[in-house]
């Protein structure tokens, strides 16, 4: 026997080399289970095809009016540039600065005029990696819409020379780094006869809020003036006063609040000042329009503008605490991890923003007692609402009638005010309609508040000529007189009292108005003299009528195309308690005598606000609503009867349940049809899409991040402003464009990639509570009805386009700092007048009827925001009627611990953002009957929207099946761990062989 | 058993100690201390299985070449010598799979790890303690595969030799 070729020595090298190339297709055929839909994306792949009968009639979901990817990007950019233009609010105009005369000279300074921040990183939008020239920069933007005369040494100075920005962080903190005035001395002649662009930058983004101390403002916080940024205004009004600079014109580039201590500081004579926010991709030409008056700026400040950030409630929460989160006081007996040591309280209540403000400034004029001193113009700067205008406006004939259903009761009120423009060019104007509700004899017995005023409605006019006028028209819905008493008749009550509605230009303005009609002028210590002319009041209700808004009002829609006659009519009720330290006995505030929290009151402003530490601690009292355990033992229903499996006797596919009513028989049958497996997988591995069953013929549906604009998108052009600066327009049918654009962004095949998106993780409708809210670029506003306005007017369109909306994070989650599941606690009052208010607005079916949303990482009390039965189940489906289905944050990163399947799928999350598989399925869930039938609702949900409301369905027909087809990377990446086995196996035995023949011949 | 034979067993036979001892540590301080919110408080069972059996690999080696050294003497301890390296590959195969496991079983808190770095913004805080491990453990997985696979291959080119020079003897 010839043995040569055993005795090769390649054998041992190809053994080596090939076993570990089969251990490295082991590893990679492994990842192709949770990263599949992104390998999927990659090579514009999918495991099935979906197979048509001839001659069977398929639904056609139309691309509505933009056709093409070259219209949807015009009409984005367009869009972005609107907004911006629209939004960008002019905060101080002096010496006539702005607008600039055609062909003077502009200058730069300080490092965010060269690196203007466009837009947040991750959940917003990329700002790198961007298409050439999709973005517009400070300098193109004004050379490409205006003919302004751009001094490039200065534009290049900071952009790129000396006095560039060097933004960064350290330790966690966010720093300025901008360069002082020593740097500028080289190019300080390059700003005679000029107005400087002065452009204040600060970032932000998710996973952390910004620094509130360490950083490099003067007050320690990032959002304060640094030593360096004021060495550069003084240097700068040197030259101004010197006669070489003409103005300084500030734009603030920041989605976060900025300390404007500094805007009317003589010391930096700063001549005008507009706040830009994040301007996304081509925002910048709509603020150079502004600059160069081809536009008058519109735009009213979405949040209260601050002297001193940290002279809100809230923050002063922080500055006691040392931040927002503190961790519990046993927390080391208790032995609580990273996911439950946490908590934060909003001790503020309703005194949210200009809610704190306001009030207590009436409160001062009204000389309630323990109001304490308060002097609201050294500490507000510019007021929520505030902007001025090159042009002036004035308003007049105020009117306001009732509006009743056919049952003759109040549905609403509609108010008309006639606005003038008497200035000498053409503008708009937005009417704000505020709301004072009593602050009654029965709010300070029970404790209940009452802010001063609030935002209830708005309409912009069109573009009004110097001396043109246009009656306004605003509705007021008749429920936003109720208000939320948690003490004593827990439900919504119409309160005692005189309810007053005022036409106004801001909140300052709004309760200027109220205080004017009821006799308060400059003489009893206003700031202003008021016009009682634009305040009326509407209602002046003698006693507490706790019946009117204790019943539900919202309308379900069963069958998909309508909505029902009648409103549900579920009783409200205290569903919060859980989360109210002083309601609720599993915590006690160990730094009290009476081991509660202490909320600010109006009733005693001195003796409310925070003014010392918290230190709550869990006392182990109060049941399983206290339990911040994970994994809450499921209560079995003996009623429950485990569902079919897989019983295709009546073949059903999803196309056939288009158009059927939510309680229709046929869901049960297409349930059936499903596997415990296919069902599980289903709503397990939500991350970004949501699975294919062919089963059912259910398509993937592909969703993605995006609150303003569609994430992970190689166009540039796929950011739109900040959230902030969309709802500063206060003009509705213009954020509904923006939802437009953004849906018909998500569903275009950009540049011919494999994407095309039928969900948007959009829009963010968490609330401003303080000015250092990480996330404030992808949430509106401080004010809850704003909000609500704004992202309904977006969700309506995003899902004309067949874009299902999933708006987040629901809910309690305005900050950043350990957000994994932090512990929130508040009052049912705060929770339901500020938070759960714009949701209300999103989810109703009457309403905006937003098909679904996303929860979010932090708990309510101590229980995760999306186990909360309460929240998910008592008030988003019974009070609110919501027949959308729930998706969680990303479950599948950072929440295992506490973002589990069980006590999610338990208490009404339908989907888990997770990559989760059949075998994380314990045998305990599979064979619970009470759990499987919970997983059942939650696919009928799914496929409810999947089949009635998603682009998903274009193309598909009752008679379409999915077949599994052969992916190549699949196969290649099968035939890679077969080749390599195989060939290690074979070098194995070759080996072996030819060892053995070696033995064998030296014993002969 | 001649001069050059020891001199070089006890420097292969140290370095698979190192191998070893990486990848008793690599397992140990993933396993005991990577349990986080990313994976729901439990470490992955499949990287600890491959860490384990890259273990009991090693250990065979190091075993080997200690036999070899101070047990067994002559034309035996030659033989040994030369199977020990069958050791080392071994344990190079399974510290790949070890390796890679980590990464894919991890790729959550590697996520959060490297988001703030990608994205420039601060991110989510990470405890140290844990990242300090998992990295820890991460390399020493890939020291404990390169030196396995050096080692298997030295031995390869010397074992010839001496196994030739022991018969001759």
């Amino acid at each position: 026997m010839k043995t040569g070729i055993f005795k090769k020595k390649c054998w041992e090298p190809l053994l080596v080399t090939f076993a570990s190339l089969f251990v490295v297709s082991l590893v990679a055929n492994a990842a192709t289970v949770p990263f599949a839909n992104e390998i999927h994306g990659f090579f514009g792949t999918s495991d099935y095809k979906e197979v048509q009968a001839t001659g069977d009639e398929a639904k056609t979901i139309d691309r509505a009016r933009l056709k093409t990817a070259a219209d949807i990007e015009d009409y984005y950019r367009q869009v972005n540039t609107d907004v911006q233009e629209e939004g960008t609010v002019l905060l101080k105009n002096e010496n006539n600065a702005l607008p600039l005369a055609s062909g003077s000279k502009v200058s730069f300074a300080f490092g965010g005029a060269g690196r203007i921040f466009y837009a947040t990183h991750g959940p917003g939008v990329r700002r790198d990696g961007e298409k050439e020239g999709a973005f517009y920069d400070l300098k193109k933007a004004i050379k490409s819409e205006t003919d302004l005369n751009v001094n490039d040494a200065t534009y290049n100075f900071v952009e790129s020379g000396a006095g560039k920005a060097n933004r960064g962080k350290k330790n966690g903190i966010f720093f300025t780094n901008e360069t002082d005035w020593n740097s500028y001395r080289g190019v300080q002649d390059e700003y005679n006869d000029s107005t400087v662009i002065a452009v204040i930058t600060r970032e932000s983004g998710e996973g952390a809020d910004v620094s509130y101390a360490g950083s490099d403002g003067v007050d320690g916080s990032y959002l304060s003036l640094t030593a360096n940024e004021i060495s550069i205004f003084e240097g700068l009004a040197a030259l101004k006063s010197q006669g070489k600079v003409k103005n300084i014109v500030v734009l603030i580039n920041s989605a976060v609040t900025l300390r404007c201590d500094f805007i009317d500081n003589e010391k930096y004579g700063i001549d005008a000042a507009m706040w830009i926010g994040l301007p996304g991709a081509t925002g910048l030409k709509g603020v150079a329009r502004c600059l160069a008056g081809k536009a008058n700026p519109s735009g009213r400040l979405s949040d209260t503008f601050l002297k001193d950030n940290f002279s809100n409630p809230a923050a002063m929460y922080w500055k006691v605490n040392d931040g927002f989160s503190s961790s519990y006081g046993n927390k080391n007996e208790l032995e609580l991890n990273s996911t439950q040591e946490f908590y934060g309280v909003y001790v503020e209540g309703v005194y949210v923003g200009y809610r704190y403000y306001e009030t207590r400034y009436e409160d001062v004029v009204m000389n309630r007692s323990l109001v304490g001193a308060f002097d609201y113009s050294s500490a507000v700067a510019y007021p929520f609402g505030y902007g001025l205008s090159y042009t002036n406006f004035e308003y007049s004939d105020m009117k306001w009638e009732e509006v009743k259903d056919s049952n003759g009761k109040v549905k609403s009120y509609t108010v008309d005010v006639t606005v003038t423009n008497t200035g000498t060019v053409a503008g708009k104007e937005p009417v704000q309609i505020y709301l004072q509700k009593p602050y009654s004899q029965h709010d300070i017995i029970v404790g209940m508040e009452k802010p001063s005023v609030e935002l209830v409605g708005f309409e912009k006019t069109g573009l009004l000529a110097p001396g043109a006028s246009e009656k306004v028209t605003v509705s007021v819905d008749f429920e936003q007189l109720r208000s939320y008493d948690a003490e004593a008749d827990k439900t919504y009550i119409l309160d005692e009292g005189k309810y007053y509605l005022t036409a106004a230009k801001d909140s300052h303005d709004a309760i200027n108005n109220v205080l004017a009609s009821k006799g308060y002028t400059r003489a009893n210590g206003a700031d202003a003299d008021g016009n009682a002319n634009l305040a009326k009041m509407i209602l002046d209700q003698d006693e507490v009528d706790a019946e009117i808004f204790s019943k539900s009002s919202a309308r379900k829609r069963i069958d998909p195309t309508k909505l029902e006659d009648e409103p549900v009519g579920t009783e409200i009720t205290n569903h919060l308690d859980f989360m109210d330290p002083n309601r609720f006995k599993g915590v006690k505030n160990a730094a009290s005598e009476d081991g509660e929290v202490k909320y600010v009151s109006r009733k005693n402003w001195t003796g409310t606000l925070p003014s010392e530490k918290t230190n709550l601690i869990i006392t182990g009292k109060g049941g399983e609503k206290y339990d911040i355990t994970s994994h809450k033992s499921i209560k079995e229903d003996p009623n429950a009867v485990m569902p079919k499996w897989g019983d295709t006797s009546k073949k059903m596919t999803l196309a056939m349940m288009d158009g059927i009513r939510y309680d229709g028989e046929e869901w049960e049958f297409i349930l059936d049809n499903l596997s415990q497996e296919e069902l599980w997988e289903t709503l397990v591995q939500c991350y970004g899409y949501t699975p294919a069953i062919a089963s059912i013929a259910k398509p993937k549906t592909d969703e993605d991040d995006g609150p303003y604009g569609v994430s992970n998108t190689a166009e540039g052009f796929s950011s739109m402003s900040c959230e902030g600066i969309i709802c500063s327009t206060f003009n509705k049918p213009l954020i509904g464009k923006v939802g437009e654009a953004i849906a018909a962004d998500a569903r275009s095949e950009h540049d011919g990639l494999p994407k095309t998106l039928h969900g948007l993780y959009a829009p963010g409708m968490n609330i401003h509570r303080v000015a250092f809210g990480g996330r404030a670029a992808e949430y509106f506003s401080e004010d809850p009805y704003l909000t609500g306005a704004a992202a309904s007017a977006e969700i309506i369109e995003m899902q004309k386009q067949w874009v299902v909306a999933c708006p987040k994070h629901f809910i309690f989650n305005d900050e950043e700092s350990n957000r994994n599941g932090i512990c929130i606690w508040m009052n049912e009052q705060a929770a339901r007048e500020i938070y759960l208010q714009p949701w209300e607005d999103a989810l109703r079916p009457d309403r905006a009827n937003s098909h679904s949303l996303m929860t979010s990482f932090n708990r309510a009390g101590a229980i995760w925001t999306s186990a909360s039965s309460d929240l998910m189940e008592d008030i988003m489906r019974g009070e609110w009627a919501f027949d959308g289905y729930t998706l969680t944050d990303m479950a599948g990163s950072n929440g295992k611990l506490f973002m589990v399947y069980d006590d999610g799928f338990m208490n009404g999350t339908d989907c888990f953002l997770d990559k989760g598989s059949y075998s994380d399925m314990t045998d305990a869930l599979r064979k619970s009957p009470t759990f499987n039938l919970k997983l059942r609702e939650s696919m009928k949900r799914l496929l409810f929207v999947t089949a009635n409301y998603s682009a998903a369905m274009d193309g598909y027909s009752a008679s379409t099946k999915m077949v599994k087809v052969a992916v190549p990377w699949r196969v290649g990446l099968k035939a890679f761990e077969v080749l390599t086995g195989v060939v290690a196996g074979a070098a194995f035995a070759m080996f072996v062989a030819g060892q053995t023949f070696k033995l064998l011949r030296k014993e002969d | 058993m001649n001069k050059e034979h020891s001199k070089l067993l006890l420097p292969i036979g140290g370095l698979s100690l190192v191998a070893f001892l990486s990848s008793l540590v690599s397992t140990i301080l993933y396993g005991a201390n990577c349990g986080s919110e990313f994976n729901g408080g439990k470490p992955s069972e499949i990287v600890v299985g491959w860490g384990i059996a890259a273990i009991i690999v090693s250990c065979i080696a190091v075993l080997g070449y200690a036999a070899g050294l101070f047990l067994i003497k002559g034309k035996k301890s030659a033989h040994l010598f030369y199977l020990a390296r069958f050791g080392n590959y071994a344990a190079f195969a399974t510290l790949i799979g070890s390796f890679f496991y980590q990464i894919l079983e991890e790729y959550s808190l590697l996520g959060t790890i490297l988001y703030p770095i990608v994205s420039g913004t601060v991110g989510d805080p990470v405890d140290p303690t844990l990242v300090a491990c998992y990295f820890t453990s991460l390399i020493l997985s890939l020291v404990a595969m390169i030196i396995s696979l050096v080692v298997g291959i030295i031995v390869r080119k010397k074992s010839h030799k001496f196994l030739a020079e022991s018969e001759a003897k």
